[in-house]
C-alpha cells in the first residue's frame, strides 16, 4: 500500500497503486496484466456461452462464471475509474466520521464490517422476487440486465451517491438535491421517496399474502416469529442490553424449531385450521401488525425481529451460493421463452421495457440512494473505502439477483408457470390449468403438481403468485440436494418461505414508520405540533395515513382477479427506476458541478436509460390498448360488460370498485411519469445555466480538512 | 479456532455489537464531564434514532 507522502495532494491506498518502474515492478506488473486478460476473456466466452447456446440446456455455472469475470473486471477497472477520474477520492481528506466522531452515529469503522453493514441494508426482498417474475421471458434477458445494469448503473449510483452524501456530512438524498438543485427538486424527491415507500410496501405484502395464504405450516412459522421477536427484545432490553449476536442466535434457534414444528400443526386439522386464512383475512392481519409495529417501541418488536432477519439472511444468501456451487444445476427454463411476445401469465408486457422494471433491485434500485446518504457515509474511514462498499456491496447484490434468476430457472417451465400464473388467467382447476399451460409448450400434469405439493407439504401449489412460493421451490430445490435429500425437501421449503417472509415483514414495519416519520416531517410544514415525533396524535394520525395508503394497494391487489401482481409490480417497478432517476439526476449535477462534465455520461446515461424505460413502461400502463397490459383499456372493458350486462347484480359493485382501481392505477402512473419530467426539466436547466456560464457552479461539500490517520 | 473466533466477532460488529462499549469509550476520552448511560438507555436511544430513517431496503 502507498505510503503516507506530505506534499502530495491526491493519495489513494488502492490495492493497485501506480507501480515503481524497477524491472522487477514491470514483471509483476505485466503479470497482473496477463491474470486481468484472462479473467476477461473467461468471462467474455462465458458471457457468450450464455447468450448464444439454443442447443440444449445450459448449466447454471456459466451463469455464475460470467457474472462474476463481469464484477471483477467492472469492480477492478471501472469503479477504479470512477474513483480516479469521475469523483476522485482523496484520501488526504478527512471523512465526516473522522471529523465529527461522536461515538454513536459518526465512528471510524473498519471496512469490511461496514460493507457487510451496508450490504445487509440494500439486500432486500427485492432482488430475490424481481428476477424470479422475470424469469417467464426466459433466463436471459433477466440474466443480462442484472450483470449489465448493476456494473453500468447501480453501481455507479450508489457510489457516486455515497460519496457525495460523505463529502456533504451525510447529507440525506433530499437535503442533497435541495442544497445541489434547488427547492422544487427537493421536494421532487420528497414525494418520490414517500410514494415508493407506499408502493413498495404494498406490493412486498401483497407477496407474503400470496405465499401464506392456505398455508397453516407458513401462517404459523411467521405468526411464531413474533411472540420469538418479543422475547428478544426484552431480552436485549433488559437481561443483555447490545448483545446482539447471541440473542440473534437464540431467536434463529427458536425459529427453526417453529419451522419444523409447523409441520406437525399442518398434520392435525384441529390446529391446522387455526392458522389457515384466505388472502383478505391475511391482508387485514398483515395491515394491523404493520400499525401496531409502527406505533409500538422500536425495541419492542421491530429491532429484533430486524436483528433475526438479517442474521438469517446473510445466512441463507451465503448458504444459497454453496448450494448452486455445489449442485451446478441445469437450468431447464429456455433462454428466451415465447413470452416474449408480451402475452406472459405472470406479467403482461414486452422484454423493453417490462423486463427492465421488474427487475429493479438487483439491477438499479433507487431506494439504495436512501440507505448510500444515510448511515453508511457516517461511517467511513477513508474516502477510497467509498468505492468498496457503494460500488462492491451492489455487485454483491446484482449476484443475490442471478442467484434467485437461477433458482427459479432450475424448476420445470410447466411448474413454474403453473405456480406463477394467476387462477384468471389458466383457470382454477387443475386439470384445465395444466393443460392450458402445456398448450403453450411447457408440459405439466396435474400429478407433477400433486407430487410438488406432497414433497413440499402445501395444500395446492396452483397459481401461487408473486414468486416467493416459486423461488422457494427453487431453493428447496437446491437445498435438499445438498443437504437431506426428498425427506427434507418441506422442511427447506417452508425454511425458506421463513426467510423470505421474515425479512418482508421486517421492510415492512421499518418502512412504515419512516414513512410515518417522513409524512410528519412533510406534514410539519403545514402545521407544527404534526412534525413533532414524540407527539401521541400526530404518531397515531401520520402512522394511520401511511398504513392505509399502503393497506389499500394490498387490497385492491388482493381482490384483483388477476392477481395484482400483474398490476402492482410495474408500478412498483416504476417507482423505484423514478427515484434511481433522481438520483443519477443530482449525480450529475454534482459532477458538472465539480467541472467534470467530460465525466458526465457515466450518470448520464444509465439515467437516460432509465428514463427511456420507465417513461415507455408508464405510458404502456396507462394507455396500452390491451386491457392486460392497460388500466385504462382494462377499466374500459368492464364498464363495457357492465353497460352490455354481462355482470351478474350481484357482482356489479365489485367489478366497479376494479374500475375505479384500474383508474387509480392510472393516475399514480401519470403521477409518477409526471415526476421524472420535472426533476429532470429542473436539473436540465441548471445544466445547461452552468454549461453556458450563465450561472456559477456553487458546491454545497463540507469543506477540506486534512486527515490526521496515517496509513496504515 | 482463532480464525472463527475472529470471524464471529466481526459478524457481530456487523450486525451492530459492540456500539455501547465504544460510545462509553468516546465518553471517557472526549466528555469526562458528561454522565455515561446505562447500557438499556443506550440501546433504547440508539434504536430509535436507527429506525427514524430508511435502513432497510427492498
Amino acid at each position: 500500500m502507498l505510503k503516507y507522502a506530505p506534499g502530495r495532494t491526491r493519495l489513494f491506498s488502492f490495492k493497485e497503486p501506480m507501480m515503481n518502474s524497477t524491472v522487477k515492478g514491470g514483471w509483476r506488473r505485466s503479470a497482473r496484466a496477463g491474470v486481468w486478460v484472462a479473467i476477461s476473456l473467461v468471462g467474455a466466452s462465458a458471457l457468450g456461452a450464455v447468450a448464444l447456446r439454443r442447443d440444449e440446456p445450459i448449466n447454471a455455472m456459466w451463469i455464475i462464471v460470467a457474472s462474476v469475470c463481469v464484477y471483477m473486471v467492472a469492480y477492478r477497472f471501472y469503479s477504479r475509474f470512477i474513483a480516479l477520474k469521475v469523483v476522485q477520492l482523496d484520501d488526504t481528506r478527512a471523512t465526516p466520521a473522522e471529523r465529527l466522531d461522536d461515538g454513536r452515529d459518526f465512528v471510524p469503522t473498519n471496512k469490511w464490517i461496514l460493507l457487510g453493514h451496508h450490504f445487509a441494508a440494500i439486500a432486500g426482498p427485492g432482488p430475490l422476487v424481481g428476477p424470479t417474475l422475470a424469469a417467464q421471458l426466459g433466463y436471459l434477458p433477466g440474466t443480462l440486465w442484472l450483470i449489465i445494469g448493476a456494473v453500468l448503473g447501480g453501481c455507479v449510483q450508489d457510489f457516486v451517491i455515497l460519496f457525495a452524501s460523505m463529502r456533504r456530512n451525510g447529507k440525506s438524498l433530499g437535503q442533497i438535491a435541495k442544497d445541489e438543485v434547488g427547492p422544487i427538486a427537493g421536494f421532487t424527491a420528497l414525494c418520490a421517496i414517500i410514494s415508493i415507500l407506499v408502493i413498495l410496501l404494498a406490493v412486498i405484502a401483497l407477496v407474503i399474502t400470496n405465499a401464506l395464504k392456505a398455508s397453516p405450516w407458513g401462517t404459523f412459522t411467521l405468526a411464531m416469529t413474533i411472540p420469538i421477536a418479543l422475547l428478544m427484545g426484552v431480552y436485549l432490553r433488559f437481561l443483555r442490553p447490545g448483545k446482539v449476536l447471541e440473542t440473534s442466535i437464540l431467536g434463529f434457534v427458536l425459529v427453526m424449531a417453529a419451522v419444523v414444528g409447523g409441520q406437525y400443526i399442518a398434520q392435525v386439522p384441529g390446529l391446522a385450521s387455526l392458522f389457515t386464512f384466505d388472502a383478505r383475512h391475511l391482508a387485514w392481519m398483515i395491515i394491523a401488525y404493520g400499525f401496531a409495529a409502527s406505533v409500538l417501541p422500536v425495541w419492542l418488536l421491530l429491532a429484533p425481529r430486524d436483528y433475526l432477519s438479517t442474521f438469517i439472511k446473510l445466512g441463507t444468501i451465503f448458504l444459497l451460493a454453496l448450494g448452486i456451487l455445489a449442485v451446478r444445476p441445469t437450468l431447464a427454463m429456455p433462454a428466451l421463452s415465447r413470452f416474449i411476445d408480451g402475452t406472459g401469465p405472470v406479467f403482461s408486457g414486452k422484454i423493453f421495457p417490462f423486463a427492465f422494471i421488474t427487475i429493479a433491485c438487483g439491477a438499479i434500485s433507487g431506494f439504495h440512494a436512501l440507505i448510500a446518504s444515510g448511515t453508511t457515509p457516517k461511517l467511513i474511514t477513508r474516502e477510497s473505502q467509498a468505492r468498496l462498499i457503494g460500488y462492491g456491496s451492489m455487485l454483491m447484490e446484482s449476484f443475490v439477483g442471478i442467484m434467485a434468476m437461477i433458482a427459479a430457472c432450475v424448476l420445470q417451465p410447466g411448474i413454474y408457470f403453473a405456480i406463477n400464473s394467476p387462477a384468471g388467467i389458466v383457470g382454477a382447476d387443475p386439470a384445465v390449468a395444466t393443460a392450458t399451460i402445456s398448450s403453450w409448450g411447457y408440459p405439466v400434469t396435474p400429478a407433477d403438481m400433486q407430487t410438488l405439493t406432497n414433497q413440499v407439504g402445501e395444500q395446492t401449489m396452483f397459481s401461487r403468485t408473486g414468486g416467493a412460493p416459486s423461488l422457494a421451490v427453487g431453493m428447496a430445490h437446491i437445498f435438499s440436494r445438498t443437504l437431506g435429500g426428498h425427506a427434507f425437501t418441506a422442511i427447506w421449503y417452508h425454511f425458506a418461505i421463513m426467510f423470505e417472509a421474515l425479512f418482508i415483514l421486517t421492510v415492512l414495519d421499518a418502512g412504515s414508520r419512516v414513512g410515518r416519520f417522513l409524512l410528519q416531517d412533510l406534514l410539519g410544514h403545514i402545521w407544527k405540533p404534526l412534525g413533532r415525533t414524540s407527539w401521541y396524535p400526530s404518531v397515531i394520525l401520520t402512522s394511520l395515513l401511511i398504513v392505509a395508503a399502503w393497506g389499500y394497494f394490498l387490497y385492491q391487489g388482493v381482490m384483483d382477479p388477476l392477481g395484482g401482481i400483474n398490476s402492482l409490480w410495474p408500478l412498483f417497478g416504476i417507482a423505484n427506476q423514478l427515484l434511481a432517476v433522481v438520483a443519477l439526476c443530482i449525480a450529475t449535477s454534482i459532477l458538472i458541478k465539480m467541472n467534470k462534465a467530460r465525466y458526465v455520461w457515466v450518470t448520464i446515461l444509465p439515467m437516460i436509460w432509465l428514463v427511456l424505460a420507465t417513461q415507455t413502461a408508464g405510458y404502456q400502463k396507462v394507455f396500452h390498448s390491451d386491457p392486460r397490459i392497460g388500466f385504462l383499456a382494462e377499466a374500459g372493458r368492464l364498464e363495457t360488460m357492465i353497460a352490455e350486462g354481462s355482470v351478474p347484480a350481484g357482482q356489479i359493485a365489485t367489478v366497479q370498485r376494479q374500475i375505479f382501481n384500474n383508474r387509480l392505477d392510472a393516475a399514480v402512473t401519470g403521477l409518477f411519469a409526471v415526476m421524472i419530467l420535472v426533476i429532470l426539466v429542473d436539473c436540465a436547466r441548471q445544466w445547461i445555466a452552468i454549461l453556458s456560464r450563465r450561472q456559477l457552479p456553487v458546491l454545497c461539500e463540507a469543506e477540506y480538512q486534512r486527515t490526521a490517520f496515517t496509513h496504515d | 479456532m482463532e480464525i472463527i473466533r475472529k470471524w464471529w466477532k466481526m459478524l457481530g460488529q456487523v450486525m451492530g455489537e459492540g456500539e455501547y462499549a465504544r460510545y462509553c469509550e468516546h465518553l471517557r476520552a472526549k466528555h469526562p464531564e458528561k454522565r455515561i448511560p446505562s447500557a438499556g438507555e443506550f440501546w433504547v436511544s440508539r434504536l430509535n434514532e436507527k429506525y427514524s430513517r430508511p435502513n432497510r431496503c427492498c
